[in-house]
């Protein structure tokens, strides 16, 4: 069954008005998340990053809240990488939607549809602006700089450089 | 020719001595290291070949990231205890692989989210039988039941190879790991002299840094893989290494 999606594209993370300029969704809280328009040799958090990993720490293992880690003081940086419809169609059959939902709302953005698009078809030119709304939310939205915390222990993990960092002091592990 | 290995007696506890024989090693040679690991091995290739279109994957001790692209249809993220070869990963990704830092017996992953797994040349960096099970246990814990995870172990009995290890030996190893560090250039219209006491300081820049390695002998990964609660479906010796394919039942 496919679930009703509407036209209006709703995936969109501060789209980077360098690149499109008449689309820009602004982010609801400022406060916590500043967009880098700094240029970087090498990234690598993309946002799908944030849907496979959790607290590392055992006795979170069983706890709900471990996943997904809370992102707070995060740079986002965008920037146009190359789009593969048939990857994000696939990966999003994949993807813990709660948890895109909720690392979207830590970085800002409240305007993703609580349930998750289903059927998408590339060919379809309707899905192909949803597709190419998701790859923007998915891939081309990167982390630079951040906080991951840990809602259940409350551990709080850094990334530095874009790459996130799940090394624990010695009393965690 | 070369250096010779030296006996590893581990009286630092475990976790002390893969600091100081692996992970801060590692950290000190990454960028030489990881010039030296661009070939994939044909096993590993093949086991990355064979997984289903766009199933998703970990290469837990990921290195330098080098089978992180080998199968583009395939979406994998790789994790390694050394800050510094995630750093060349990172160089080497183009932006492409999915990184982070970790350790192989605290993977920050959901369990049972994932379809396959690799581990290539980490877990004999495990200075205990006990870690080296747990570790194995962990890394299937991630994937799904029926999902499969190829590891790759150094092996006892290389008899062939440089270092010439063989049955009998000692198994628990410090591998001598030789770094060139690089001395600055001299200018040009140096005179002799300068010449060759800059080649001197060369050799002083030498310098030798020792890694732990608990080399397999035959049958032991098996054996590590059942006591982790895994499967073997199927195993072999390659290039100096045994490896095994461990599926999660």
């Amino acid at each position: 069954m496919r679930t009703a999606v509407p036209a209006v594209p709703q995936y969109i993370i501060w789209r980077d008005e360098r690149k499109i300029s008449n689309r820009n969704t602004p982010p609801t809280t400022q406060t916590q998340t500043q967009i880098a328009h700094k240029k970087y040799n090498t990234r690598n958090m993309k946002f799908i990053t944030t849907n496979f990993v959790k607290c590392a720490v055992k006795t979170c293992d069983s706890s709900v809240d471990a996943f997904p880690l809370q992102y707070s003081d995060c740079q986002i940086v965008q920037e146009e990488l190359e789009y593969n419809p048939e990857f994000i169609v696939h990966m999003l059959e994949r993807l813990e939607w709660n948890a895109v939902v909720k690392v979207a709302r830590d970085l800002g953005n409240e305007s993703l549809p609580p349930v998750k698009p289903e059927g998408l078809d590339p060919i379809m030119e309707d899905d192909q602006v949803i597709l190419r709304d998701l790859h923007t939310l998915l891939v081309e939205t990167q982390i630079v700089e951040g906080k991951m915390v840990c809602r259940n222990c409350e551990h709080i993990y850094f990334i530095k450089n874009s790459i996130p960092n799940f090394l624990l002091p010695p009393h965690l592990c | 020719m070369g250096v010779p290995s030296l006996p590893s007696e581990a009286v630092a506890p475990p976790k002390d001595h893969e600091q100081q024989w692996v992970h801060d090693v590692y950290n000190e040679i990454a960028p030489h290291f990881s010039l030296t690991r661009y070939k994939p091995w044909p096993i590993v290739e093949k086991f990355l070949g064979e997984q289903i279109d766009h199933s998703i994957g970990l290469d837990v001790g990921c290195g330098n990231g080098k089978y992180l692209g080998v199968n583009k249809k395939l979406y994998m993220i790789g994790s390694d205890r050394s800050l510094g070869l995630i750093d060349c990963a990172q160089s080497n990704s183009g932006n492409l692989f999915s990184l982070c830092v970790a350790d192989g017996l605290h993977l920050p992953h959901e369990n049972g989210r994932f379809d396959f797994a690799i581990s290539i040349a980490v877990i004999h960096h495990f200075s205990t039988e006990e870690r080296r099970i747990d570790a194995i246990r962990h890394i299937l814990s991630k994937i799904r039941v029926g999902g499969r995870l190829l590891v790759y172990c150094w092996a006892l009995e290389q008899e062939k190879s440089r270092r010439g290890y063989k049955e009998g030996d000692a198994q628990d190893v410090l591998v001598p790991w030789v770094l060139q560090k690089k001395t600055k250039k001299s200018l040009k219209g140096a005179d002799e002299a300068d010449e060759k006491s800059e080649k001197e300081e060369k050799k002083v820049e030498q310098e030798t840094k020792y890694r732990y390695y608990h080399l397999y002998r035959e049958g032991e990964l098996i054996d590590n893989a059942v006591k982790a609660g895994g499967v073997v479906v199927e195993h072999g010796y390659e290039k100096d290494n045994w490896w095994a394919i461990i599926e999660r039942v």
